[in-house]
């Protein structure tokens, strides 16, 4: 997992730093100064310096792994000085709530009609199910997005709220902002869980320990939620456990519509700014999330399942 | 236009065909929502490729008598701001995706497969240090990482194209890499091996016709993937910029804007994605069925192993 981070760190660093357009020329650009070239030419030249952008990438990274190891620090932004650390924290509630709501919803779909899916397989319901799942899957999130905020507002002159409110200001107005996006996320989401749902229950339903579990006489009830469910979510747990990268790009695209100062607008803010520091330091916790849970997955998996054991 | 599939003729001498036209009967025969899925790639095809001739009007050619207008016998699906009609932009949409859809698939092809084998052929430290790379990446939100390239090499068709190509590729290159190695254990590479064949003809004429299957429905995934993560991009302002009519800029440049004065704006090109992604989608789940089951992940039904057992002896020389 180290050397995994490692590397890591250094693509983050890498795909940052070499983003064309140089920030320093944008800045200088945007005090709009004046004077001769060769006067911006000093300007510029005491900026980078400042920037500790005057000295090779090598370097470069070479300090920021120091800063980030040492100190826990991981840069400052280049625009407004502030600790990058400290802006996307105060941005990452936001994401995670969305995150967790969305989760939460496409688990609520998924789990539900999977089963029913499995259980009476090949009938009316399982081809419904079967294919809101994959229209789960073909439909892009960010027109979905569109839509909703298009058409009631066309219609019934009803716009989702679009003024952030925080949670601990007034959770129900925040939670009624929130429901939307987290609820199309969700939708998106569910359609993997759901076939994976289906496919375990069909497979486990079809173990002799179900069959004892029948011809012992017990209810459909119990044989399909204590027998079969227990085993069959195991591997769904994995696959939830992976949506994780696309519930965070998920969440970038719905910040953006539905106006939610998270992570994903200040990505694209720094992006377009060329805030490298921001830039990184944002991959590079997105990436470190990802990787503890994918580990995250791996224990839970062996929790779940007596038979795989950790040494 | 099914001609191209159904038609095809199947006496018992001509067996020897190609095993995609042979995959591609078996879907016909076996997978009703498979055909319907090849059916929508096929028309997204004849669309982008005759766009020229079926669109009724240039792609930039602008009315600016009509703007904003409804639909109408004039302008089917309505016009934009710009007054240009949406039907044609649409039906150049489609050719956008299409190159995108099959340039990135091109692209993840290679690199996936080059990556795959190499490192799933000559195992140990080579595969060792490959890996640690595959997994760094595999570790990195993609849109997020996918934003930071494209905002390195700045927008256009080729570059979303060659950035989603190689990161695709390099994600998929685990599966090529399983199955890679799943094959080097057969007899005849080591039988290969016996007779002194060098590593790059074993590669090429044993495990490379042997891996078809999981490169084929490979393919076919990573195009819609590609379709709809172009347009997520040109939708956030990172992918094709906009006089080009691709969808995703469409539903955010005109769409968004003017979207309380002509919602259509954003509908249309979004119904078309959802449309194409869905009929690939269909067809990719059909073929990995039919070619590779391995890939499912679970048992499907049960009793529906027709016979068809000698799949790899054809290909093999």
């Amino acid at each position: 997992m180290i050397p995994t981070l490692f590397i890591v760190t250094v693509i983050v660093f890498c795909t940052a730093r070499f983003i064309p357009g140089d920030v320093v020329e944008l800045m200088v650009a945007q005090a709009g100064q004046m004077g001769s070239t060769a006067e911006q030419g000093a300007t510029m030249e005491a900026m980078r310096h400042k920037l500790g952008m005057d000295v090779p990438v090598h370097i470069q990274y070479g300090r920021w792994m120091w800063g980030m190891l040492v100190h826990g620090d991981v840069g400052k932004s280049l625009w407004n000085d502030r600790p990058v650390l400290q802006t996307i924290m105060q941005r990452l509630p936001v994401s995670f709530e969305l995150g967790f709501l969305a989760l939460l919803v496409g688990l609520v779909i998924a789990l539900p009609i999977g089963v029913y899916s499995a259980v009476r397989q090949d009938t009316m319901g399982d081809y419904l199910g079967r294919s809101f799942a994959i229209a789960c899957i073909a439909l892009p999130s960010f027109w979905l997005g569109t839509m909703v905020i298009v058409f009631p507002s066309v219609w019934w002159n009803w716009t989702p709220p679009m003024q952030f409110i925080p949670f601990t200001q007034n959770p129900i107005e925040n939670l009624k902002q929130f429901i939307l996006p987290a609820f199309i996320m969700g939708m998106v989401m569910s359609g993997t869980a759901m076939r994976m749902m289906r496919t375990m229950m069909l497979e486990v339903l079809r173990q002799d320990y179900i069959r004892t579990a029948w011809a012992k006489g017990l209810r459909e009830r119990t044989v399909v939620y204590r027998h079969a469910l227990q085993n069959a979510l195991i591997p769904v747990v994995t696959v939830v456990g992976l949506q994780l990268p696309v519930m965070i790009s998920g969440s970038l695209v719905m910040e953006q519509i539905f106006n939610l100062p998270g992570v994903g607008i200040l990505e694209i803010q720094a992006l377009n700014s060329r805030d490298y520091p921001v830039v990184s330091g944002i991959n590079l916790l997105m990436g470190t999330v990802m990787l503890l849970s994918i580990l995250a997955t791996d224990l839970t998996y062996g929790l779940l399942d007596p038979r795989i054991r950790y040494e | 236009m099914s001609d191209a599939m159904v038609t095809m003729p199947e006496p018992k001498e001509l067996r020897r065909h190609s095993m995609l036209v042979d995959t591609l009967i078996r879907v016909v025969k076996e997978k009703p929502l498979g055909t319907f899925g090849g059916i929508v790639v096929l028309i997204l095809f004849v669309v982008g490729i005759f766009s020229d001739f079926i669109a009724p009007y240039g792609m930039n050619e602008s009315h600016l008598a009509h703007r904003l207008e409804p639909p109408s016998s004039e302008f089917l699906l309505g016009t934009d701001n710009l007054g240009r009609d949406q039907l044609s932009r649409i039906i150049y949409g489609a050719r956008i995706s299409m190159v995108v859809g099959l340039g990135v698939s091109a692209v993840a092809v290679v690199f996936s497969v080059g990556i795959g084998l190499v490192s799933g052929f000559l195992g140990g430290k080579v595969d060792l240090i490959t890996q640690r790379f595959v997994d760094a990446w595999l570790c990195l939100p993609p849109l997020f990482i996918i934003l930071a390239v494209m905002s390195l090499v700045g927008p256009g068709l080729l570059q979303v194209i060659v950035v989603l190509g190689i990161l695709f590729g390099i994600g998929r290159s685990r599966v090529i890499r399983s199955a890679v190695i799943a094959i080097k254990q057969n007899v005849y590479v080591e039988a290969a091996r016996a007779i002194g064949a060098p590593t790059a003809k074993i590669l090429i004429r044993h495990i490379l016709p042997n891996i078809m299957a999981p490169i084929i429905v490979l393919f076919t995934l990573d195009m819609a993937a590609a379709i709809l993560t172009e347009s997520t991009l040109s939708f956030l302002g990172f992918g094709i910029p906009p006089p080009v009519p691709s969808w995703g800029g469409m539903i955010s440049a005109e769409g968004r804007q003017f979207m309380l004065l002509s919602p259509w704006l954003a509908l249309w090109p979004g119904l078309a994605l959802a449309i194409a992604v869905y009929g690939i989608n269909m067809l990719g789940d059909a073929l990995r069925d039919v070619l590779d089951p391995r890939l499912r992940g679970g048992l499907g039904r049960y009793g529906r192993a027709k016979g068809k057992r000698t799949k790899l002896s054809g290909t093999t020389t």
